[in-house]
């Protein structure tokens, strides 16, 4: 039995619930991978955004300090130099004053000058308006010629003190210069001043390296605070923060290695490009850059993509990236994605059971009237499919029933019916065949009765040398005899063909054959004419259709002739029935009159025709009832007709008897074929 | 009136009778068991048909293959009743068609022809290439 419709239903719901699932992977999974490059994203940008608020905060505090400190500085150099200023003015107030002599005067700024200091043995000096130095603790530099001194950036050092002093009384000025203890040259600022009366610069400078050192502390304990902080920060698990400097410096990077290292050289190995170059065009333009890097755990090997998000801080000139390995961040995506096909095949594959299961619920009742019907059909006929439900189903399976109870209660009618019809004609039939066969055996009897009127072989006359005889009812019994009746050396030989055929021909042989005998009797029995007339006048009274208004109309043909061997002779009279006589080679035929015997209109009065003959040595006679000429056959379907028949005994002529009437019956076979036989067939040959 | 057909069948012939054309045809082969049974009906639809239109002629078509005594019988009877009505003003014409092969058919036609004595009788004889 086929299990179509759940496989069906099967289907559906696997196709449904497949593209549903296919759908929702399709949509969604690229999301995921897009929504982690977004986060990724973020979280860099985010983290870069700490980065730089730090950055900016503490730039901004170290700019603060450095401009507080500077300003204090600044401050401080200009109050000492006014102090040193004061106690010039001093001098020369007290040289104004006559109290000491200008040169004095001078000879006692200077000396003071020389001699104060502060902080750290920070001085005073004075200058003249060509940079001569007037005043210096050093006594090297004590009057030394500055004017073309340079610093070591390759400028001036006095002749700006010098000219700031002049042309805006006072004013600050720097240089670079090497200091003892400092590998780098070290800025001083100075603060200048002019004294007029004596065409006099005086100022004081100190070292600012203490604030830049300070800068760089702070600086320094920024870079830490970062790299702690950056430290921390992952984004997508394994990406990393890093900052290099314009001068291609690495200087916080999580791999030690990497710090402090320049990476000018170091090309993007997808694009052989440097790779700094490509990054600081990406802080610029603020779109990330993709390149190829190693990993912490595999350095050297510069194969595992990366991408950075940067941003230039342009205070300290730095640049600060955000990277993240391209393969942790889809990793995450990845992670996602294989989560939710997990749950989508879980879906698929609960659904596909929970509809299954609901198809098996809602297809059982189906299958079970389906296999109902078919069992029904195999012969259950008591069979019911029994399904007790309250839907359209249940109202199928009733009505279902209802019709196969319908079924069966007409198919047992129908069969009571038929079971008597038959037996009623099962009994009809044995009556029939029981009638049939009564009427068979009474007919086969009745066959041995005609064949007893027949002439027997006993009763052949001498004069006949050679005969045969083929006498073939239609149905066993028929109109047809021979007769012959022997008187002396004469014969009679005669055919006679009565009405119909079967019983009733029998019958009316039996009439004719009695009426013959007596006639041949009574009236004659060497004049055939006279015999015919006296048999018709017979039969006719036997059957009482003599008397106008009878019921019946019945009669018989015959051929009747009278033969003397001895002098062999012939004479032939016929009702409808000829003679056939060989003459040489030919057949010749003598018709009979065209008056039948024994009919109601039968004319008692017809004399009948006499037909003498003398035969010759070896003649053949022979008569015929129109049985054989009526026989139906050959491809036309005509009748074998006297023609052929005449044909026959001509051609045959010499032979004898037997095998002339061996021929007969084999062109009347042949001619016959497959038709029945039209009427009784009677012919009779022989050869004196 | 009514024609009458009546179909053949293995023993008796196809029996067209036109009372509109007054053609009547009588085709096949004659041997009923009971004749005179088979032929009454058709005598009297004949009967019935010659007392009308007296005067307008008649074709009777025979093609008989074969038939038996008894049928011979009433096929006299039948030209009995022509020639009683050809004598009485209707002009009748007989066609005896018989296959130029079929001897006793012809012998019969010539028999009839010769106990008719008013009615046209005409010896029709054909071959295969025939209808």
């Amino acid at each position: 039995m086929s299990k179509k419709l759940w496989f069906k239903g099967f289907l559906l719901i696997l196709a449904v619930i497949s593209v549903c699932s296919l759908a929702f992977s399709l949509i969604t999974i690229p999301l995921t991978r897009q929504i982690t490059y977004r986060m990724s994203e973020q979280s860099a940008t985010a983290a870069l955004d700490r980065v730089t608020d730090l950055v900016t905060t503490t730039h901004q505090e170290i700019e603060s300090y450095r401009h507080t400190a500077q300003e204090a500085k600044k401050r401080e150099l200009k109050d000492i130099t006014d102090i040193g200023g004061c106690f010039i003015q001093l001098q020369y107030d007290a040289a104004k004053r006559g109290e000491i002599s200008e040169a004095v005067a001078q000879q006692r700024a200077i000396e003071g000058m020389r001699m104060l200091r502060y902080g750290k043995d920070d001085y005073l000096w004075i200058s003249d308006f060509s940079s001569k130095l007037i005043s210096h603790p050093d006594p090297k530099l004590f009057g030394a010629d500055f004017s073309n001194i340079r610093d070591v950036n390759g400028n001036l050092i006095v002749p700006p003190m010098v000219a700031v002093a002049r042309e805006q009384g006072q004013g600050y000025t720097s240089y670079w210069w090497h200091r003892l203890e400092h590998n780098e040259p070290s800025e001083k600022l100075t603060f200048s001043k002019l004294f007029e009366p004596w065409q006099w610069v005086y100022g004081s400078g100190v070292y600012t390296d203490d604030i830049t050192d300070e800068v760089n502390l702070r600086r320094d304990a920024l870079i830490g605070r970062l790299r702690t902080l950056m430290g921390r920060i992952t984004i997508a698990r394994t990406g990393y923060m890093y900052i290099f400097d314009d001068q291609m410096k690495m200087i916080i990077h999580p791999n030690p290695q990497m710090e402090g290292k320049n990476f000018a050289e170091v090309p993007n190995p997808r694009t052989g490009k440097p790779l700094v170059d490509e990054l600081i065009r990406a802080a610029e333009s603020g779109k990330p850059q993709t390149y190829l890097w190693d990993r912490p755990q595999e350095p050297g090997h510069y194969v595992y993509e990366k991408i950075s998000w940067m941003r230039y801080f342009p205070e300290f000139k730095w640049y600060i990236g955000s990277s993240v390995y391209t393969d942790d961040l889809f990793e995450q995506s990845r992670a996602l994605t294989t989560r939710l096909i997990l749950i989508a095949i879980a879906t698929f594959l609960f659904s596909l059971a929970l509809g299954t299961l609901v198809i098996r619920r809602f297809l059982r009742p189906i299958e079970h009237l389906s296999t109902v019907a078919h069992r029904v059909r195999q012969g259950e006929a008591k069979l019911r499919s029994n399904l007790v439900r309250n839907d359209e189903l249940g109202m199928l399976s009733k009505e279902f029933d209802h019709m196969l109870d319908n079924l069966d209660d007409m198919i047992e009618n129908l069969d009571i019916k038929v079971q008597e019809k038959t037996r009623e004609l099962s009994r009809q039939y044995e009556e029939l065949d029981f009638a049939n066969n009564e009427i068979k055996a009474s007919i086969q009897y009745a066959r041995r009765i005609q064949y007893a009127i027949l002439p027997g072989k006993d009763t052949l006359p001498n004069g006949i040398r050679d005969h045969f005889v083929i006498w073939k009812p239609k149905d066993i019994i028929g109109g047809d005899i021979f007769w012959l009746h022997k008187q002396g050396h004469r014969f009679i030989a005669a055919v006679i063909d009565c009405t119909g055929h079967g019983v009733p021909g029998a019958i009316m042989t039996m009439i004719a054959n009695m009426a013959l005998n007596r006639v041949v009797q009574d009236v004659s029995d060497d004049d055939p004419s006279a015999v015919l007339k006296e048999l018709n006048r017979l039969v006719r009274i036997s059957l009482g259709q003599h008397i106008p208004g009878s019921s019946t109309d019945d009669g018989l043909d015959v051929g009747l002739c009278v033969v003397n061997p001895k002098d062999r002779t012939l004479i032939f009279a016929g009702a409808r029935i000829g003679i056939l006589v060989t003459e040489g080679d030919m057949v010749k035929e003598i018709r009979g009159d065209r008056k039948s015997i024994g009919y109601r209109t039968s004319n008692p009065d017809h004399i009948f025709t006499n037909h003498r003959l003398a035969l010759e040595e070896d003649a053949a006679i022979y008569l015929t009832t129109d049985g054989i000429f009526d026989q139906a056959g050959g491809n036309r379907r005509l009748p074998f007709g006297k023609r052929r028949f005449v044909e026959i005994l001509a051609a045959h002529n010499k032979e004898t008897m037997s095998m002339q009437k061996e021929a007969i019956e084999q062109a009347l076979t042949t001619y016959q074929g497959s038709e029945e036989q039209r009427d009784d067939i009677t012919v009779v040959g022989f050869r004196l | 009136m009514e024609n009458l057909i009546i179909e053949a069948t293995k023993s008796s012939p196809s029996i067209r009778l036109d009372a509109q054309t007054r053609i009547l045809e009588i085709a096949g082969e004659s041997y009923p068991e009971n004749a005179s049974n088979f032929y009454a009906p058709i005598f009297a639809w004949i009967d019935l048909f010659l007392n009308q239109s007296i005067s307008t002629p008649v074709t009777v078509n025979i093609t008989l293959r074969y038939f038996n005594s008894s049928s011979a019988k009433a096929l006299m009877d039948l030209f009995d009743r022509l020639e009683k009505a050809h004598a009485d003003g209707t002009p009748i014409t007989v066609n005896w068609r018989y296959h130029e092969e079929n001897d006793s058919a012809m012998e019969c036609g010539e028999e009839f022809k010769e106990e008719t004595q008013y009615i046209t009788f005409n010896m029709v004889g054909f071959n295969d290439d025939d209808c």
